[in-house]
């Protein structure tokens, strides 16, 4: 009888070894127009990921306020999506800037955003979704508004909500969301205008909020990155952002950019690049993530207490899963 | 956000008519006699001065495309300037089809622009409204800035000709204005555009985008002044610039620490001179100090003139007491602006002297000195390219010559006048409506009550006023032979009366009613019986109900005749002559015939009823009794248009007239006779019944109806409102003089039937017993 208990827990210990507990995977879909390309469609069935987050709009504080017009509307509002994702779990999702948490009045702002919402999923998916996630990066001055909004939506949906490093760090003083379900963004965690740094991720600075004892009293997703981007500055210090690097017009023989440190460039010669105008003294830094940084980062978390129920990649692009090796990170965490 | 801060800009600096009626035009009010548009400068005709519309003739988002059509013009040497122009706002299939005729290089490289230019247009025109309805939201389209920069920036690059450079350099900053790009716009500009280009009217379309982009940047100070280099340079983007610096002035913002010149300093006067109200004579000033041959002078004066036009060339002044002009309004101003004129007509910088002496000219003129206006017109140069305003001030100038008309000047005047002539009045051309309130007025002055009359007033309004020496003057203006063309044309104002009688069948009639409304019926069957329109088919000539002999002691206008008017006697056999209706004739001689009856009767008791009956009659054609519109052609509706209310000119046609008040008779018909003091003529008849009666109820009857007779007077005698229902019987010492017939009945006439019958009808009485 021993022999036989023995040899049991021999092959159970051998099993978890070679099969360790791999973190369900999703992706973040951050356009407004949803394709469904064949790069897209292979890396989705690589990793197995059956959910996608999905982007449906922003809530800005856009306009002057007149009369009841608070000024605060949609922007960046999805317009089109391929019908093959009707096949795929989606989770709208909703990004909310402080400054139209301030503004608003939060019943009527819950009241838009849930209709807002209802119409594009019916629109799209010809149906209503209950669950939905919320997306904002919220202060203590902001807190008590955001808070009581995400209650309000919590009578229409299931909800889970985006939450930063020192949001986990800090609990006391940010508060902890009345939401079902959290989602710890590991991305944009570094000042664009540091020259020296990535600002996308870097798993020192994730150190300096999480530690082995750190704990959260929700389970969480965890937020990767899984994009590049150039900072643009300008010689008033104006940071403007552009999606992905564009590594072939940084080569050494180019007429526009002098390389000045390891991802830094300047410009020598005014151009047009992608939509921005760059003129001699403007600054350029390329921030992409490795996989071992990527890697380092989730080690950390995973060191900690937190319970990570999932990965969600940032975010679901052709240029992205054309240039970076989602499978094999995938696999690696 | 622009167009919305526009919009609220707008809506706080327009003068809001909130309470229904709003006139159409300025013009109502005023009479405009310098035209504004003679400044020398088309670009600033939207800030003349007007309050109808937010910038002259234009609402604020009318689109100015003069600037461009000139830059297109040295580009396009080729293309006619319609062809330019319809490019502007061109369909597709338009646009495809201008290329037909147009085929060079340069054309196409125009064309390659174009259609580059209507695909940001149309971009941008998407993204102006924001929605929280999904609906909306997919139809205003997505921000294509992006692509649309990587477009422009290829087509820049790869364009040779500096005016197509320039212009896709327009729609590059444009695009980043539109795309949030500020600071990008602000780089692109210095680069490209700030320094590097000839400044034509497309630099300060780019000029004006990037002043936008300041301001978003919070650069306010720096935007501002971007604003006013636009304003004072730019033809098309003035008004875009005037209302945009006015967001800057609201943070804090004048642009006055990057002024280099003059010009800064000027067009900064002038901005806010405009904006201001009643600073004219101040930014002029301050204006000639710093650029006193600038065509923003004119444009300051020109509003500073309209604004003394509007004080001193009232319309519609009729028979108030005022004069044109009415100079006990504006004398400082317009000293000063003559004054102003007179130093810049004497300047030898100052360039369009013709406009100078011309101001002179009509200010002196305003001044009340024709002659000296004259001497100044005529040195007004006729290749000044301002004739049409030498012709409108020469005739104005003439007319107010005159102290009085004649056949010559009646001839004069249809050599211009003829459609003003036949409307009453109207606003267009403003000076032609001042002319005829001044010939008019030169009737007026004159006794010729017809012709002032006709001047301004429909024949068949002359129903309502009872004054014989104007219904007399009409009536031999209509019989005159031989009319000239004038008269003809005054005549026009009478060709259709209902019932296609003619004006003097119409005016004897008239005139017969007038002698009814006095009480003296032999004159009015003359010419009441002498007149085809007795036949009964126009509204003062309908038929008359026998019912005007009865009474009522029920007061309901709107209830039907059988119902109020109960009384019968009128129905008893002395009376058979009545029939059950009559022409106004038919009446005259009825009432005759009472007459008679009442004084010379045998019997008493015909006698007292003939009293009866005539009491009845003209209590009830009263202003207050139920026929009372019987003797004017109108029904009996209602009070307010039988009795005057406190803020009415108390002052009515026939006295007006008696007394020669006011400056003409524009507005007579609206100071109708309403008291005719036919209830007095009612009180002594009753009074003769009961002097001849010793029936106690018909004496009664008699007393109520003579305390209805007080009341008539009461109302017509003391200012108050009680017009309007508010009079609720009230006895005090004001009213206690018109309630002798209720202390009479209350005394009296106690122990009848018809005492208890009318305690129970009437409150007022009920009121008075009671005290």
């Amino acid at each position: 009888m021993r022999r036989i208990l023995l040899v049991v827990l021999c092959v159970c210990l051998l099993l978890s070894c070679n099969q360790p507990n791999k973190p369900k995977v999703a992706f973040y879909h951050w356009k407004a127009k949803a394709e469904y390309t064949n790069s897209i469609k292979k890396t989705l069935n690589e990793v197995n990921a059956n959910r996608i987050f999905l982007h449906y709009f922003d809530v800005d504080d856009v306009a002057e306020q007149f009369g009841q017009d608070d000024g605060l509307y949609p922007v960046y509002v999805l317009r089109q999506v391929d019908s093959a994702y009707l096949r795929y779990d989606i989770i709208p999702v909703v990004f909310i800037t402080n400054e139209a948490i301030k503004k608003s009045d939060v019943s009527t702002l819950a009241d838009r955003i849930h209709k807002l919402t209802d119409e594009i999923s019916n629109h799209h998916f010809g149906k209503r979704l209950e669950h939905i996630q919320i997306d904002c990066d919220w202060t203590p001055s902001t807190r008590y508004k955001y808070f009581e909004l995400l209650t309000q939506l919590k009578k229409y949906y299931r909800l889970s909500a985006t939450i930063r490093l020192h949001q986990i760090k800090y609990p006391n003083k940010t508060g902890v969301p009345p939401v079902d379900e959290g989602v710890l963004m590991l991305y944009n965690m570094g000042k664009l205008d540091d020259d020296s740094k990535n600002s996308i991720l870097e798993s020192k600075t994730v150190a300096n909020y999480i530690n082995s004892a750190t704990n959260y009293p929700m389970e969480l997703q965890l937020a990767l990155p899984v994009f590049s981007q150039m900072v643009v500055k300008s010689k008033a210090n104006n940071i403007r952002l552009i999606n992905h690097v564009d590594k072939d017009a940084f080569h050494s023989g180019s007429a526009y950019f002098e390389q000045i440190d390891d991802n830094l460039y300047e410009v020598k010669k005014d151009t047009l690049f992608h939509s921005f105008y760059l003129t001699p003294g403007y600054k350029v830094k390329l921030e992409e993530v490795s996989t071992e940084e990527i890697l380092r980062a989730y080690h950390k978390i995973k060191e900690s207490q937190l319970k990570i129920k999932g990965v969600i990649f940032y975010h679901l692009d052709d240029d992205i899963v054309n240039n970076m090796d989602i499978r094999t990170l995938a696999d690696q965490l | 956000m622009r167009k919305t801060l526009t919009f609220i800009l707008v809506l706080l600096n327009t003068s809001v008519f909130s309470c229904g009626w709003g006139p159409e035009s300025d013009l109502y009010f005023f009479y405009n006699l310098f035209e504004q548009t003679n400044i020398s400068a088309k670009a600033y005709y939207p800030f003349l001065r007007e309050d109808e519309n937010d910038f002259y003739k234009a609402h604020w988002t009318q689109e100015y495309h003069e600037g461009n059509v000139r830059l297109w013009q040295q580009l396009l040497k080729q293309w006619t300037e319609k062809d330019i122009r319809k490019t502007f706002h061109a369909t597709d299939p338009e646009f495809k089809a201008l290329w037909g005729m147009h085929k060079s290089d340069l054309d196409l490289q125009v064309k390659t622009y174009m259609t580059y230019a209507r695909k940001c247009s149309a971009t941008f025109a998407d993204r102006r409204s924001n929605s929280w309805e999904y609906r909306d939201i997919m139809k205003s389209g997505s921000n294509n800035t992006a692509e649309l920069i990587e477009e422009g920036g290829k087509l820049y690059a790869s364009t040779q000709n500096e005016q197509l450079k320039l212009r896709y350099a327009y729609q590059i900053i444009r695009a980043f204005h539109y795309g949030s790009q500020y600071q990008e716009a602000v780089d692109f500009y210095e680069e490209h555009v700030a320094d590097q280009v000839e400044k034509s009217e497309l630099y300060y379309y780019a000029k004006d985008q990037v002043a936008g982009c300041y301001y978003s940047l919070g650069q306010y100070e720096k935007a501002a002044y971007f604003f006013i280099d636009v304003f004072n340079n730019s033809i098309d983007r003035k008004t875009s610039a005037f209302l945009s610096y006015k967001y800057c002035t609201w943070k804090g913002a004048e642009g006055k620490s990057f002024f280099k010149d003059d010009q800064d300093k000027a067009t900064y006067i002038t901005i806010t001179g405009v904006r201001s109200m009643g600073a004219n004579m101040e930014t002029l000033n301050r204006l000639y100090e710093v650029v006193p041959n600038d065509e923003k002078v004119e444009l300051i004066f020109m509003r500073a003139l309209n604004d003394l036009e509007r004080e001193i060339w009232p319309t519609q002044i009729g028979v108030r007491e005022m004069t044109l002009p009415y100079s006990e309004e504006g004398g400082e101003t317009l000293e000063n602006l003559l004054a102003f004129a007179s130093k810049a007509k004497q300047n030898e910088q100052i360039k369009n002297q013709a406009f100078w002496q011309m101001a002179a000219s009509y200010l002196v003129f305003c001044k009340g000195d024709v002659k000296e206006a004259q001497n100044q017109l005529s040195k007004v140069s006729s290749s000044s390219g301002l004739n049409d305003q030498k012709n409108v001030l020469t005739k104005v100038y003439e007319v107010f010559s005159w102290d009085k008309m004649n056949a010559d000047r009646e001839e004069y005047l249809t050599s211009f006048m003829e459609k003003e002539m036949i409307k009453n009045w109207g606003t267009d051309p403003s000076w032609k409506y001042l002319i005829k309130d001044q010939v008019s007025h030169l009737y007026y002055k004159e006794g010729r009550l017809a012709q002032s009359y006709l001047m301004h007033n429909d024949i068949e309004d002359v129903r309502l006023i009872a004054s014989l020496p104007l219904i007399d003057d009409i009536l031999a203006f209509m019989q005159k032979p031989h009319k000239n063309g004038f008269e003809q044309l005054l005549m026009k104002k009478s060709s259709t009366i209902e019932g296609d009688y003619s004006p003097i069948e119409y005016m004897k009639y008239i005139k017969g009613l007038y002698y009814l409304k006095k009480a003296n019926p032999q004159e009015a069957y003359t010419w009441l019986n002498a007149s085809q329109v007795n036949e009964g088919d126009n509204r003062v000539s309908y038929q008359v109900p026998a019912k005007v002999f009865s009474n009522n002691i029920t007061e309901c206008f709107d209830c039907s005749e059988n119902r109020i008017m109960e009384d019968s006697v009128y129905l008893a056999s002395p009376f058979s002559f009545i029939e059950s209706n009559f022409s106004k004739a038919e009446l005259a001689d009825y009432l005759v015939k009472l007459e008679d009856m009442a004084q010379n009767n045998t019997a008493q008791w015909k006698r007292k009823l003939a009293f009866y009956l005539l009491g009845n009659f003209y209590y009830n054609v009263s202003n207050s009794g139920y026929y009372r519109g019987l003797l004017i052609g109108s029904g009996n509706c209602c009070h307010y248009n039988y009795f005057l209310s406190d803020y009415q000119d108390k002052n009515r046609a026939s006295e007006i007239i008696d007394s020669k008040k006011g400056y003409n008779l524009f507005d007579l018909d609206s100071h109708y006779d309403v008291n005719m003091k036919l209830s007095k003529k009612s009180y002594a008849y009753y009074e003769k019944v009961i002097e001849n009666s010793t029936d106690k109820e018909l004496n009664a009857r008699c007393l109520y109806l003579m305390a209805k007779c007080e009341l008539n007077a009461m109302y017509n005698e003391i200012k108050s409102n009680w017009h309007w229902g508010g009079y609720k019987g009230e006895v005090n010492e004001e009213t206690s003089p018109y309630k002798r017939s209720f202390r009479r009945l209350k005394n009296e006439c106690k122990d009848t039937q018809f005492y208890d019958e009318i305690i129970e009808e009437c409150s007022f009485f009920r009121y008075y017993s009671s005290l």
